[in-house]
């Protein structure tokens, strides 16, 4: 109907009665759009490079046979199906003996994993006579260059591209890949090699039923199984993008994670927004109410006057929900271009993102749905003020009240000596529905911005009693298929300015709990009941260097020469979920038990360690205490002894060697490249990697300002969001009591007393306020100590606030209340009192 | 013709003491009477007014225009019948600031959806004087002149009666004067049923009848 559109338009056209409404809208889109183009950044972004660096196929299927693949051929729910197929060459005439090529269809060498990842130079196979090799083969062979070609077993091929790739210096075999092809699949299966099937399915919502499917016809096992072998593999990433998930309907563990955090700050987001828009609404001017009693006088039906009101609030929200997608998109930049810069202020020490500076990616799906989103809150908070004013009586509207019984509540109250408080708690009471949904839109916007105080709270105090403090600040790690070199121990002692430093490997196996009846002590197992945990820990055997075993033993009461077999550490978390720093320590085993029945993953042997003593500290404080970790300890030359004799190490399992180093900071620099040189004479570059406390210090910071960064920016908007819909709120108050402060200054009330007055209500209001946010503050408090299984108490969470920050929030906040007022005011009383109390329009 | 037609028609507000402000008000009136109704404040009279013009609900009786019972109709239906059977006016704030004259004479049909019948807007606009004023705003337009605006709005549905609360009691001796004589003009040459509510003797006695409101009963007084 034309009428309603033209009055809804004709009463937008008031530009200060809806400014404060169309700045609250503006504020609310950018607060939620800002949001969600970082969502898209972070996982659209995400999701496209993983699809370009690894493409967008559905399931692999690994080491097929020729039957198999006939099979998969004929299958008609498949719509795509590209082969690889991996083949060794050993025994050849390069610096590495062996050579693993990788041949792949055009298709899946296609993505950019050469380019982003492996930084490529030249170009991917085109031919299959082409072949592309890695760095390593080109440094250690330099007669072979770009273009060179290249004989491999019985076929010639030209490099046509080098692309980077780390080796072990033990590793045995380089890494090529070349273009598959084949006449026949008899030809594909013939000389042996191992051939896998990537699939693409006509429907790929179907991928898994189909996939179980495919297994089932193939009789190839279980799902599990084979995805837990290695058999069978799902682009989980790539579907998960599309919600395509492995349960059906049901999100994976790792996906609920990933946006239940997202998505309940967005659901917190949007019940502000519409709030702050519904405040705007309800607050009507006389000027409003009247004319809706003139219309409903006229003939105007409840469904009419609903319908304008809906029409208004959408008229009045288009423009500023507009911009604020332009603006929202260029805050996402802006915010992204901030912690760029944050990252480059970290100098050459670490880079924690190694972020290339772009512009956000304008996803349009996201202006879409953040278009229809903020339309959907502005209805909905549309929605009372519709029906409300649809309800509305004539009689009343004409008079311009509100409706009643609900705004206005009526108390009998004794006046003392004080009238201008007494009268301003007349009216703060009176009025407190109407402020009830500012406050709680003020508390609100404080509380979202507090979500991230009490997740900071939470870290800092998990930073300083959770985290297990290391005697040590340098730590090397590496690999080697033999013995470390004695010299190499030798040397490192001899480094000037090292405080302390200790050499030792370690080995891993699988505990059988079915195997170990009477080992874990009558504590533990009782601790495991009552906190409901199950228990699955890892078994590690540490090899100290020689010297330090056997000082160990000698500490505790245990005779070198004599000794045999292993010591177990005893000491084990009674509840793990404590804080470090509070943790008590129970027995972990009997003391009757004296082995511990273990299996080795690599070769499925089950070992019976014999248990020769025990000790309740970790040596020279190595590692924190893991709840899930059972440790035994021997020397290094014990440890060396048992692997190499029975076969425990090869390429894929080569023998780790850790070094940990404690010095002082200011020498720190000079120490790591002593250390770094001793290794290096011995130990190849590629085999080692080293990090140091001043590289931790520097991403910690870099972390810490990004975190300031984000805070302050959302400070910013929390402020400006509850600031305009005080403004809005507290304006539209005072405009609809006019004529009560025309009224009161008629019957003899100075400005004064009115200002005096008016500063009382403020006072009850920001009481209000406060009041509200405190209870909020004291559930999110508790909400995240519950979640973190009282780590820390809600007490010590909110003990540890950034109190600045809050009281700093606080402030202007009331500043802003305080300043609303003071400017509603001023406006009120600008007209006489006769024209106000005579007002017509 | 009975053209509208209360019976016992009663209006009690609840409290700790109930206020009985119309009292088993009976009235009938006929086609193209024009009737006053005068009473001291608090009398009842607004509040009767309001019942006659579906604004307010009565606690007791009935109402009969053009032989519809409107006190059983719903909100919904009320407005209908009120925008195509009923014009009101007010003593103030009869207009829509945001709409020009014209738009707020055709309010009512508007509404309904309806297009007008030109010519006899034309006389409607004509009779009142100010078809020189369709474009302008109700803020351009004197306190009079706003008032002829809402009588020629009341008019536009050809209703089948106009109620007039207080409609002279924003305006000078002057205005008054005109309007009252509009208001006989309208009623003699539309054949319109016109209720006034006044306190004006003056405006009472221009009417045809004149009806008393004493502590929320009604009671006849002829004009002289």
């Amino acid at each position: 109907m034309k009428i309603i559109s033209e009055l809804a338009k004709a009463s937008t056209k008031h530009r200060e009665n809806s400014l404060a409404i169309r700045a609250s809208i503006l504020v609310a889109v950018i607060m939620m759009g800002t949001l969600l183009f970082i969502y898209s950044e972070l996982e659209l972004s995400e999701w496209k490079y993983h699809q370009e660096l690894f493409g967008d196929y559905h399931a692999q299927l690994y080491g097929i046979f020729e039957s198999e693949y006939m099979q998969l051929q004929e299958n008609d729910a498949i719509k795509t199906l590209e082969l690889s197929k991996e083949i060794r060459l050993e025994d050849l005439p390069f610096q590495r003996a062996g050579i693993d090529i990788y041949f792949q269809s055009p298709t899946l060498l296609n993505t950019s994993f050469f380019t982003e990842a492996r930084s490529l130079e030249g170009q991917l196979p085109k031919q299959p006579t082409e072949i592309l090799v890695s760095e390593p083969f080109i440094l250690e062979n330099p007669e072979y260059s770009l273009g060179s070609a290249i004989r491999l077993g019985s076929k010639d091929y030209t490099i046509c591209g080098v692309y980077k790739e780390h080796l072990y210096s033990f590793q045995k075999n380089y890494q090529f890949f070349g273009q598959l092809s084949f006449d026949h699949s008899a030809d594909l299966f013939a000389d042996g090699g191992h051939v896998d099937a990537t699939i693409w399915f006509q429907n790929e919502r179907d991928t898994y039923r189909l996939m179980r499917q495919i297994l089932a016809d193939l009789g190839r096992g279980g799902e599990e199984e084979l995805l837990k072998t290695g058999g069978l593999h799902y682009n989980t990433r790539y579907l998960e993008g599309k919600l395509i998930f492995q349960s059906g309907l049901v999100p994976s563990r790792d996906f609920l994670e990933r946006w239940s955090f997202r998505v309940g700050l967005l659901a917190c987001m949007a019940p502000l927004f519409i709030i702050m828009i519904y405040n705007a609404f309800s607050v009507w001017s006389s000027q409003d109410l009247r004319q809706i009693g003139l219309l409903k006088s006229s003939g105007m039906t409840p469904k009419q006057v609903r319908r304008l009101i809906t029409e208004k609030a959408l008229r009045l929200s288009l423009r500023p929900i507009l911009l604020g997608l332009i603006l929202a998109y260029g805050c996402t930049n802006l915010l992204f271009y901030l912690m760029w810069l944050n990252e480059r202020a970290s100098g050459f020490v670490y880079s924690s993102t190694g972020r290339r500076l772009t512009l956000v990616t304008p996803n349009p799906l996201v202006f879409i749905i953040l278009f229809l989103l903020a339309v959907l809150c502005v209805l909905v908070a549309a929605l009372k003020p519709a029906r409300r004013s649809g309800k509305l009586s004539i009689i009343d509207a004409m008079k311009g009240s509100q409706p009643r019984g609900t705004k206005l509540r009526l108390r009998l109250t004794s006046y003392g000596k004080n009238i201008t408080r007494s009268l301003g708690k007349d009216n703060y009471l009176s009025y407190k529905r109407t402020f009830r949904g500012m406050a709680i839109a003020m508390a609100l916007a404080g509380m979202v911005f507090s979500t991230v105080l009490i997740i900071q709270s939470q870290r800092g105090l998990e930073t300083l009693y959770d985290t297990p403090s290391s005697p040590y600040n340098l730590t090397s790690t590496f690999f080697t298929m033999q013995r470390v070199p004695r010299d190499l121990l030798d040397e490192l002692k001899t480094i000037p300015d090292i405080t302390s430093s200790h050499v030792f490997t370690s080995y891993d196996f699988k505990y059988l709990p079915g195997e170990n009846q009477g080992f874990i002590s009558k504590e533990l197992q009782d601790s495991l009941q009552e906190t409901k945990q199950a228990y699955y820990p890892g078994v590690t055997i540490y090899g100290l260097e020689d010297s330090d075993f056997n000082a160990l033993l000698l500490q505790n009461g245990f005779d070198p020469a004599n000794h045999e077999g292993l010591l177990l550490l005893n000491q084990t978390a009674q509840n793990p979920r404590k804080a470090y720093a509070h943790r008590s320590y129970i027995p972990l085993s009997q003391e009757a038990a004296t082995t511990l029945v273990v299996q080795d993953g690599k070769d499925n042997t089950r070992y019976h360690l014999p248990i020769a003593g025990r000790i309740n500290a970790f040596p020279y404080d190595l590692y924190p205490l893991w709840p899930d970790q059972i440790a035994l300890f021997t020397s290094m030359s014990e440890l060396e002894e048992f692997r190499l004799q029975n076969d425990k190490v090869d390429e894929y399992h080569s023998i780790t060697y850790s070094i940990k180093v404690a010095t002082d900071l200011e020498v720190l620099p000079t120490v790591t490249e002593a250390v770094l040189d001793t290794i290096h004479a011995y130990i190849p570059k590629s085999d080692t990697f080293t990090r140091n406390q001043l590289g931790d210090l520097a991403s910690q910071e870099e972390q810490y300002r990004n975190e300031l960064l984000l805070t302050i920016s959302v400070q910013i908007l929390f402020v400006i969001i509850g600031l305009s819909n005080a403004y809005n709120s507290v304006h539209l108050n005072l405009k609809a009591r006019t004529r009560d402060f025309a009224l009161l200054q008629s019957a003899g009330m100075t400005e004064n007393q009115l200002k005096k007055m008016l500063g009382y209500e403020t006072f009850f209001l920001i009481r209000q306020v406060v009041g509200y946010y405190v209870l909020m503050l004291a559930l999110g408090v508790w909400a995240l100590s519950a979640k973190k299984h009282y780590m820390f108490s809600p007490w010590q969470l909110a003990l540890n606030l950034n109190f600045p920050l809050l009281i700093f929030f606080f402030a202007i906040s009331i500043v802003g209340i305080w300043a609303a007022m003071e400017s509603g005011r001023r406006k009120v009383l600008s007209q006489s009192i006769i024209a106000t109390l005579q007002q017509n329009y | 013709m009975t053209i509208l037609k209360t019976l016992n028609l009663s209006k009690v507000y609840p409290g700790t003491e109930p206020v009985v402000a119309v009292d088993k008000v009976n009235l009938m009136l006929e086609k193209g009477e024009h009737i006053a109704i005068v009473g001291n404040s608090g009398s009842g009279k607004s509040t009767l007014l309001h019942m006659l013009g579906g604004v307010d609900k009565p606690t007791e009786g009935q109402i009969f225009i053009q032989d519809v019972d409107v006190t059983t109709l719903n909100e919904r239906d009320m407005a209908i019948f009120r925008r195509r059977n009923i014009g009101i006016i007010y003593q103030f704030f009869n207009l829509i600031p945001n709409l020009t004259v014209e738009k707020n004479i055709l309010l009512p049909l508007l509404l309904d959806g309806r297009k007008a019948d030109p010519s006899f807007l034309q006389e409607v606009v004509q009779t009142l004087g100010i078809e020189n004023k369709m474009n302008r705003f109700p803020q351009q337009l004197s306190g009079g002149e706003q008032q002829r605006v809402a009588i020629a709005r009341s008019l536009v549905t050809r209703p089948a009666v106009i109620l007039a609360d207080e409609p002279t009691g924003n305006l000078d001796r002057k205005n008054t004067e005109e309007i009252t004589s509009l208001f006989r003009l309208v009623n003699q040459r539309f054949q319109t049923t016109l209720v006034l509510i006044t306190h004006d003797e003056k405006v009472a006695l221009s009417c045809d009848r004149i009806l008393t409101m004493v502590d929320g009963s009604l009671h006849e007084r002829r004009a002289s």
